[in-house]
């Protein structure tokens, strides 16, 4: 499975998914988020896992400990991470890689990327030419977003 | 009406390209069935009965005379020679070739068009009344609101796969000719008690399986907080919505279970830091864009023509055209003329390309160059002089387009049914043609006055029938086609849901019920009562008893 990182580039690293029940390894690991929540004053892990019915805004946790939150979109039609990425971008602060993975395709790269998305792991048969051409699939758009602090509407009015 | 900058027509024209190629790779076998699906829907396409079905969106129904032609256009060369107008406003060809679809699009981008969002589970065309900037009791104008809805909901990354469809409406007058109360969400334009502006705002109405009316979830929005509060509203949505069971999916199933007032509290807790925002509105902008709906150069000493009158007192047929097709307009000395669609032996809301330019010309020579569509599918021209209307009836009626039934029973909304529909459980056209052969008397359909009849083919809904006066619904029992009648609907500001009638009547029955419940009505009518208005006053039975009998 390749990782598309924003700028075109591949993420290469080894960041293994750890079960909640299994014990964490010393190198990069990602865990649930709620196995970070409960395990209060382990280290924090390089990156957790987010189901899509998490409202981010009711966790209470420090969100920028984390090198990398991943989202998930268990099918591409589930909408509910596009939302979940914005507040971690807009209103948590998080600055830190936003990993849109699960049933992740061409077609929804470039709203992904609006939304705060900045590194995609796609689904294998995806083409990674393609995917890379999607990610700029439209010059422009009306209104801000991640990626563009000012749409077209803004841009109007200013 | 609205231009498009460089900015929309870039969108636009990006738009197309993706398209092209999404269904190039369709084609090609490398974008399967299900990924292709949310693309096309979101592109306007369907795969119906028996080929495409391609809808293009007619923002808030309004259309230049040359966007007409070019819809006339394309019914002639990508279709088979007409087009369906629908009750969002919008238009809708039966037999497009998949493969000719990216250039149909590219076609409707030289003119200022497109099929973005008229389908799928993302905001769709957002719809207002028809006769905005024309009608007396308007507070202003809706449409500059439309436009700026519809390009805030274009392509919005967050809010293109939600958990169903959605449908916005705007009203600006007392009078909701926009039935906004049976939208995901409602705007109703109104002055509060200080003298400012701002939307009364209803969440949660819908058709289809489950209809409701929707509730208020807030009494006053200042009108420079629109696009933040529909934001807020999308975005509790798109996380808390259903996404389990598509028939559960709708807005107005989340506000019915998290209950009305919870769900206002998620909405402004969400606002609260959205508001003030880059959203807002400032006046300066709001002024650029109402300049785009400015009044046309009405003759400012335009009044009414003797020689129309003298028509009118001559003949009959044009007398009765003046009386039901032609609705009162702010400016002295102009009409708002309705197009009817609804001919006997027609689908409502079809017109042939040669109808579209005919309208057309008519719209230049007559009427600012424009026209709108209705959501009762009929056309509008908006601004006719009254010296003119000699003429446009001549035009109109030689076109097949004057049929004097605007709010007549044979002013009936109908959905394409069983013929074209791959949802549908039964016809409806067929059924439209037998209601207009028992109610082909015109003189007794003007005794009935306003009768809105409302058809679907099935419990989508796409016929309003919930909120018909008379609604009939498509069933199928065991293979065979039967329909389920209420009583009773309106979509107006007194928004209602039909009552049931009793138990289903076969095909061969429907148009023999209709007569019945219309002579009930006859009988029992008081004064100038209209049907909807004698049946709330003495109720169901009467009309069970007849027909039950």
């Amino acid at each position: 499975m390749s990782i598309l990182r924003a700028d075109g580039s591949l993420l290469e690293r080894d960041c293994p998914l750890i079960d909640d029940e299994a014990p964490r390894p010393d190198g990069p690991h990602a865990i649930s988020l709620a196995r970070w929540q409960a395990e209060t004053g382990a280290p924090a892990p390089h990156a957790i896992t987010v189901s899509n019915d998490v409202d981010v805004q009711a966790v209470d946790m420090p969100w920028n400990d984390l090198a990398e939150i991943w989202l998930d979109f268990p099918s591409f039609v589930e909408g509910q991470a596009y939302s979940q990425a914005r507040l971690l971008r807009s209103r948590l602060g998080y600055d830190g890689m936003l990993l849109a993975r699960g049933d992740v395709m061409l077609d929804q790269l470039y709203y992904m990327r609006r939304c705060g998305m900045d590194a995609f792991a796609l689904r294998s048969d995806q083409s990674l030419d393609a995917c890379r051409a999607a990610l700029s699939q439209f010059s422009d758009a009306y209104v801000s977003a991640a990626n563009q602090r000012d749409g077209i509407l803004a841009r109007r009015i200013a | 009406m609205y231009q498009y900058d460089q900015y929309d027509q870039t969108i636009v024209d990006e738009r197309v390209a993706q398209f092209r190629d999404q269904t190039r790779r369709y084609l090609a076998g490398e974008l399967g069935e299900d990924e292709f699906r949310p693309l096309r829907l979101q592109n306007g396409l369907y795969i119906q009965r028996f080929a495409p079905m391609l809808r293009v969106a007619v923002p808030y129904g309004l259309l230049s005379a040359e966007q007409l032609r070019k819809l006339a256009h394309i019914a002639d060369t990508y279709d088979k020679g007409y087009g369906h107008f629908t009750t969002r406003q919008n238009i809708q060809y039966n037999w497009p070739k998949l493969e000719t679809v990216p250039d149909i699009l590219e076609e409707l981008s030289s003119v200022q068009m497109h099929a973005i969002q008229t389908s799928g589970n993302c905001i769709r065309n957002t719809t207002s009344d028809h006769l905005a900037g024309v009608a007396a009791d308007e507070l202003e104008d809706p449409r500059p609101y439309c436009e700026i809805i519809r390009q805030w909901s274009t392509l919005h990354p967050e809010f293109a796969y939600l958990p169903r469809k959605f449908k916005i409406a705007v009203s600006a007058a007392p009078q909701d000719r926009a039935a906004t109360r049976v939208h995901d969400i409602g705007l109703h334009l109104i002055e509060n008690d200080a003298g400012e502006r701002g939307f009364k705002v209803f969440v949660g109405g819908g058709l289809g399986r489950t209809p409701v009316i929707g509730p208020v979830i807030r009494e006053f929005l200042p009108k420079q907080h629109l696009l933040s509060y529909l934001d807020a509203i999308l975005r509790v949505y798109n996380q808390l919505g259903r996404r389990d069971n598509k028939y559960k999916a709708r807005i107005k199933i989340l506000v019915r279970e998290t209950g009305v007032e919870r769900f206002a509290e998620l909405v402004e807790a969400e606002w609260d830091h959205l508001r003030d925002g880059e959203l807002t509105l400032p006046d300066s902008e709001m002024r650029r864009f109402e300049a785009y709906f400015e009044p046309p150069a009405y003759n400012a000493s335009a009044s009414d023509s003797a020689d129309t009158e003298r028509r009118a007192a001559n003949d009959p047929k044009f007398a009765a055209w003046m009386t039901h097709n032609v609705a009162d307009h702010k400016v002295a000395g102009y009409r708002a003329v309705f197009v009817s669609l609804k001919a006997p032996g027609e689908a409502p809301g079809d017109a042939t390309g040669e109808q579209m330019r005919c309208v057309a010309d008519l719209a230049d020579a007559h009427s600012f160059g424009e026209l709108r569509v209705t959501h009762d599918q009929n056309l509008l021209l908006a601004d006719v002089p009254h010296a003119d209307l000699p003429t446009v009836f001549d035009a109109l009626a030689a076109q097949q387009l004057a049929t004097p039934n605007i709010g007549s029973i044979s002013d009936m909304i109908c959905c394409p049914g069983l013929d074209f529909c791959s949802l549908a459980n039964a016809g409806s056209i067929g059924v439209a043609n037998e209601l207009n052969a028992v109610f082909d008397d015109l003189d007794e359909q003007y005794d009935l006055g306003e009768l809105k009849l409302k058809m679907s083919g099935c419990m989508n809904g796409c016929g309003h029938h919930s909120v018909g006066h008379i609604g009939i619904l498509g069933v199928d029992k065991k293979g065979e086609e039967w329909y389920q009648l209420t009583l009773g609907g309106a979509s107006t500001q007194d928004a209602a849901l039909g009552d049931r009638l009793g138990a289903s009547v076969s095909r061969a029955d429907v148009a023999g019920t209709v007569r019945k419940l219309v002579d009930v009505y006859v009988r029992e009518r008081e004064g100038d009562e209209r049907f909807l208005d004698t049946y709330r006053r003495i109720g169901m039975q009467p009309f069970r008893d007849e027909v039950y009998a």
